[in-house]
């Protein structure tokens, strides 16, 4: 049981990213989530990969034990550049919109119907 | 032949279109062919019928098109733009409403 | 070098060297940077071209990126595929040669378009879009899939956000974003799903070896959605107006040709991967229903629009419904081989032709909306009236436009949405009649801008306009012409085209056998 752990956090840290985009109306809040969101999907796929036995997958001057499985650490680490670029481009946006508008409120937009 | 398109239960054939076209065109030619040919150009008699009014140059604006469709579809509308908030909350609230109808629409059919 | 067989990995780098080397090149000149361009994009359509020609007749094509030999799919040693793999089959050239059609000639438009000294960077973030399409449907494995939507995301993004010294530009471009961002998260989510369960990530030998347990429903449902989401489907379609209503207007050509590319991932995962899902009919209905609901909100709110971009916007939600309902009665009956060969296949290539007619007609208006504002200078439809007399080759081009969005023979729109209803009839007859409905509403709407905008006197404050420059115009008159081509000859296109990609979604075990 506790070896799904990892699992049941992930999915909370979702709950909660989803809950903080849904619910909150500051523009700074909102990126906040996708950043959560985010870091629980890296959790997600690392934690697909890990062995209770295993050892970091290096094949020099390796133990004789089973290996942790190195695909999703390659995928975790090209999900964590992309969503650097997002995040860093939505604060740019946010700045933008601030300069704009003179307020970070989600409620005071002008595009609506 | 190169100019058939079937779907299953009809064609459309860009030749008997054209064809069809023409013969259209050349009747209406007919009809004002044999119509009336002495007639005062330019006067009173082509102008347009304004109720008795003078021609106005007047254009419509576009919020004023279609007025009795609007008027007479009011209430709906109001909910629809009711439902087209501008704020990205509702975005993502419809997005996870959606997984969530889908999610047990596939359980319970798989059931 | 033999060129056909490099041609899918060339497609996808010539744009990608033509977006890094365009700033370097700016430095020598005007006329170097945009010849540069021009070419890395006729050179990117000529490969696209004759990859075509080549998968057509004879079938699927696959590269192995870093093998000894391109088609080593399966190394010696294991026997599960292990490296990226470009697998083309007839719908993805399909898809590629529409999209780089449509961004080479958007790039002809901007010439005059887009002020002087920002076009460098307009021109490499549109080539790293074009790179970002075509690697999204040429590639054979779901990570890739997920990198190349993140990439066109965020190209994309940066582009709404041209105009960023207006306010509104800016907050749709927060919106677009964010949706992109949370359907991008959700997306690696389904892969990991998929990847726990099976340690595969190729599409061909996924659809081997998939088994239907409930994570993979999980993941098929998150999947369709995030795809649903980009695409524009109604309830996910809020960001669509906001998105493409703010955009230059050559940059909401080609979103039209992005969003497509996620119909395409949405198309390919269902049909290649799950069509032996037992309940595939639920997944199937789900689909129509998402396309009515668009056919009918997307039209029904485009009516009561005053701003020209938006309310082109709001069609282009209602013609991705015509696309979703056509190829999701090709997913209802996909199990049931009599009625597949009677209206199935007919249904699927009414919607993939909606696909290539959809974005030379949208082109096409949107080409003709920038022509206005550039002249005009606002998007208010309650300040335009009587521009027929000053511009009346965007006249003429618009007329072509909407006539054919509406489906009126003998142009493109037409065709296809014949095949729409005369097949979707015979699933079932009630939603027949609504895409009927839709497309007398669509002429409603257009005669609304026809009229308010180029008929009438003429205003007094617009008198000393005239017509746009004549890079625009040639832009334009090939898609005009295009338009006509295909709604008086479409058997050019849906006998060698659009007949070999219905029948590529439908047979999942050529693709698997073509790449493995």
């Amino acid at each position: 049981m506790i070896n799904y752990f990892p699992f049941l956090a992930v999915l909370i840290l979702i709950i909660m990213g989803l809950s903080a985009i849904i619910f909150k109306k500051n523009l700074i809040k909102i990126i906040i989530g996708i950043s959560i969101i985010g870091s629980s999907v890296n959790l997600f796929l690392i934690s697909l990969g890990y062995r209770s036995t295993g050892v970091a997958p290096i094949f020099t001057n390796a133990p004789k034990l089973e290996m942790v499985l190195p695909t999703p650490q390659a995928l975790t680490l090209t999900n964590i550049v992309i969503d650097l670029a997002l995040i860093a481009f939505m604060l740019s946006l946010v700045a933008l919109v601030y300069k704009h508008y003179k307020s970070l409120d989600i409620r005071d937009r002008r595009l609506k119907g | 032949m190169i100019y058939l398109l079937e779907t299953g239960t009809g064609f459309w054939n860009p030749l008997l279109w054209l064809i069809s076209l023409f013969i259209t065109l050349l009747s209406v030619y007919l009809i004002r062919f044999f119509g009336e040919k002495n007639y005062n150009k330019g006067k009173e008699q082509t102008l347009a019928f304004y109720s008795g009014n003078r021609p106005t140059k007047l254009a419509i604006k576009s919020n004023n098109i279609y007025w009795g469709f609007f008027k007479s579809l009011d209430k709906y509308y109001k909910i629809l733009s009711y439902l087209h908030t501008g704020l990205v909350n509702d975005y993502v609230f419809c997005f996870t409403l959606v997984i969530v109808i889908m999610l047990t629409l596939l359980t319970i059919g798989g059931l | 070098m033999n060129l056909i067989l490099h041609a899918p990995i060339l497609a996808i780098a010539i744009p990608l060297l033509g977006a890094l080397a365009t700033p370097l090149l700016s430095k020598l000149g005007k006329t170097i940077r945009n010849l540069w361009i021009i070419l890395s994009l006729l050179f990117t359509e000529f490969l696209v071209l004759i990859l075509t020609y080549d998968v057509i007749s004879n079938g699927i094509r696959a590269y192995t990126l870093g093998a000894k030999f391109p088609t080593d799919t399966i190394p010696t040693a294991n026997f599960i595929p292990v490296r990226i793999i470009l697998g083309v089959d007839a719908f993805s050239v399909f898809m590629a040669l529409t999209s780089v059609t449509i961004v080479l000639i958007a790039s002809i438009y901007s010439l005059k378009f887009i002020k002087e000294r920002t076009k460098s960077k307009y021109y490499t973030l549109l080539l790293l879009l074009t790179a970002a399409m075509v690697g999204l449907v040429f590639t054979g494995d779901l990570f890739s899939m997920f990198v190349f939507l993140e990439l066109l995301s965020i190209s994309s993004g940066v582009l709404v956000a041209f105009y960023f010294h207006k306010g509104e530009v800016v907050e749709a471009a927060f919106k677009y974003i964010v949706i992109s961002a949370i359907g991008g998260l959700m997306v690696l989510l389904a892969i990991g799903l998929l990847y726990g369960h099976y340690d595969l990530l190729n599409i061909a030998a996924l659809a081997n070896t998939l088994t239907f347990s409930f994570s993979d429903k999980v993941a098929l449902v998150l999947l369709i959605s995030a795809f649903a989401m980009k695409c524009g489907a109604v309830p996910l379609h809020m960001w669509v107006p906001d998105a493409y209503g703010e955009a230059p207007a050559s940059i909401s050509a080609v979103l039209v040709v992005a969003s497509q590319a996620s119909l395409y991932a949405l198309f390919r995962i269902s049909f290649t991967l799950f069509s032996a899902l037992p309940t595939i009919e639920i997944v199937a209905w789900s689909i129509i229903i998402l396309g009515v609901l668009s056919m009918f909100i997307g039209v029904v709110m485009a009516i009561l629009q005053s701003d020209i971009k938006r309310l082109m916007a709001y069609h282009a939600i209602s013609q991705t419904g015509y696309m979703l309902l056509g190829i999701g009665v090709g997913l209802a009956v996909i199990g049931n081989t009599n009625a597949l060969n009677s209206f199935g296949v007919t249904a699927m290539e009414g919607g993939i032709f909606h696909i290539i007619n959809h974005a030379i007609y949208k082109g096409l208006l949107f080409l003709t909306a920038g022509a206005i504002i550039y002249r005009v200078g606002t998007k208010d439809l309650n300040k335009m009236s009587g521009l027929a007399h000053k511009m009346p080759f965007t006249t003429i081009f618009f007329l072509i436009g909407a006539l054919a969005i509406a489906g009126l023979p003998p142009f493109n729109g037409f065709v296809s949405k014949l095949m729409i209803y005369e097949s979707v009839f015979r699933f079932n007859p009630l939603l027949s009649i609504i895409a009927m409905l839709v497309s007398i509403l669509t002429l409603a709407s257009f005669v609304k801008v026809f009229y308010s905008a180029f008929m009438g006197p003429k205003s007094k404050e617009y008198n000393k306009i005239r017509e746009v420059p004549k890079t625009m115009i040639i832009a334009m008159l090939v898609l005009a012409l295009l338009t006509l081509l295909l709604g008086l000859f479409p058997n050019i296109v849906v006998d060698n085209i659009i007949n070999p990609a219905a029948h590529a979604l439908i047979d999942q075990l050529k693709y698997v056998g073509g790449i493995l």
